[in-house]
């Protein structure tokens, strides 16, 4: 049964108020921003479509205790987000963003590329994800990441990182949409074969359901896409688990929590299909869920994740 | 050619009640025909680099080649000459 995927990645404001911040970024910095970003949270918190969107992921993590706890959990995951958004773009127009991370961390990274000569970084739409490029520059090697970018995205071009320390001409970063012919998996092998570090997140399916692996996740059976997986697999790659968390203006913590070997015949012998692979994205789903009890508020999954 | 292609993508793609005698040569692998998808493609790119030494190396090459049994054949053949 073919299915379509259940969110979107376009955004909620029209160019002309993304146009706004991008000014506003340009003449008083980020704090402007942030400023300017209170009151358009707030708007879009108390408007009932767009402020009911992370319900279930509110009453699941952070419980429910009323309409104005509920606005307040609504607000502060917006604005987290948002604050993030904000520091994507002054990433872009100032190439200032500080992406920090532990030693140990980075050689297990290094290694692992050393090792295999490609790796998959695996994350979810958490923390400050758009920024993890700043965060890969020790990382000497091609970089692809699978990014879908919906028609009509207004903020497209914010999808272009500048590296800090690259004179602001910013890093040939190859984009796969997953939305092209084959979801893109034609590309993801060939990334992969020409020794890069691809980036996918693995927390949002595109929806068709052969390919889903059926996870708990927060106290209920979400679906997570199995293509990170197979095509580890299929490439002897192995896969690092990443996730970043804002932790100030325009700063960010990234940090390796789990690393993940598929082997070559997963999915061929008595257990076939997707089904072979539940224990891999439940692994993942596992190390999400522990993310999501550090930082409750920088979960970016803003629609309904459950069955 | 035809039929050691044909029993890989049995074996690989695990089609289940499928017989190399009912993969028509010329019926279309994906959407109609085989009904294979964008991993079962993942699939047939290594198994042919495995097996045949052939890579297909993105999407422009993938159409061309993932048409039917006859034109991976012939695209296998193209890429060995």
């Amino acid at each position: 049964m073919k299915r379509t995927k259940n969110w979107s990645s376009k955004s909620l404001a029209p160019a002309f108020f993304h146009n706004i911040f991008y000014g506003i970024i340009r003449l008083l910095g980020r704090p402007g921003a942030y400023c300017l970003l209170f009151f358009v949270v707030a708007f879009y918190t108390l408007l009932p479509g767009v402020g009911k969107r992370p319900a279930q992921y509110i009453r699941r993590r952070l419980g429910s205790q009323g309409w104005l706890s509920s606005k307040r959990h609504t607000f502060l995951l917006y604005r987290n987000f948002g604050k993030m958004l904000v520091d994507r773009s002054a990433l872009r127009i100032l190439g200032d963003f500080e992406a920090i991370g532990s030693d140990e961390d980075k050689g297990c990274l290094q290694k692992l590329y050393a090792k295999h000569k490609r790796l998959i970084l695996l994350t979810g739409h958490v923390g400050c994800w758009q920024m993890g490029f700043s965060y890969l520059d020790f990382l000497d090697a091609p970089k692809a990441v699978v990014m879908l970018m919906d028609r009509g995205d207004v903020d497209r071009h914010s999808f272009k990182w500048k590296v800090p320390g690259n004179e602001g001409q910013g890093e040939e970063i190859t984009v796969i949409n997953p939305a092209a012919p084959m979801g893109g998996t034609l590309e993801m092998l060939s990334a992969l074969r020409e020794n890069s570090v691809l980036c996918i997140n693995g927390d949002r399916t595109m929806g068709e359901g052969r390919h889903n692996a059926q996870v708990n996740f927060l106290g209920g059976k979400i679906e997570l896409p199995i293509t990170p997986f197979k095509i580890a697999a299929a490439t002897d790659t192995p896969i690092a688990v990443v996730f970043s968390a804002r932790n100030g203006p325009g700063k960010g913590y990234f940090r390796v929590t789990e690393v993940i070997h598929v082997p070559a015949d997963t999915g061929k012998g008595k257990v076939r299909g997707a089904e072979a692979f539940i224990p891999y994205a439940q692994n993942f789903s596992d190390e999400l869920e522990k993310y999501c009890q550090e930082n409750p508020y920088q979960f970016y999954n803003f629609y309904n994740m459950w069955n | 050619m035809h039929t050691k292609l044909k029993e890989l993508l049995i074996e690989e793609l695990n089609l289940v009640d499928v017989t190399v005698d009912e993969i028509e040569d010329d019926a279309p692998l994906f959407g109609e025909g085989l009904e294979l998808d964008s991993l079962d493609a993942v699939e047939i790119v290594v198994l042919v680099q495995k097996n045949f030494n052939v890579e297909i190396k993105n999407m422009e090459e993938g159409k061309e080649a993932f048409q039917s049994i006859n034109s991976l054949v012939n695209f296998i053949k193209e890429k060995q000459a």
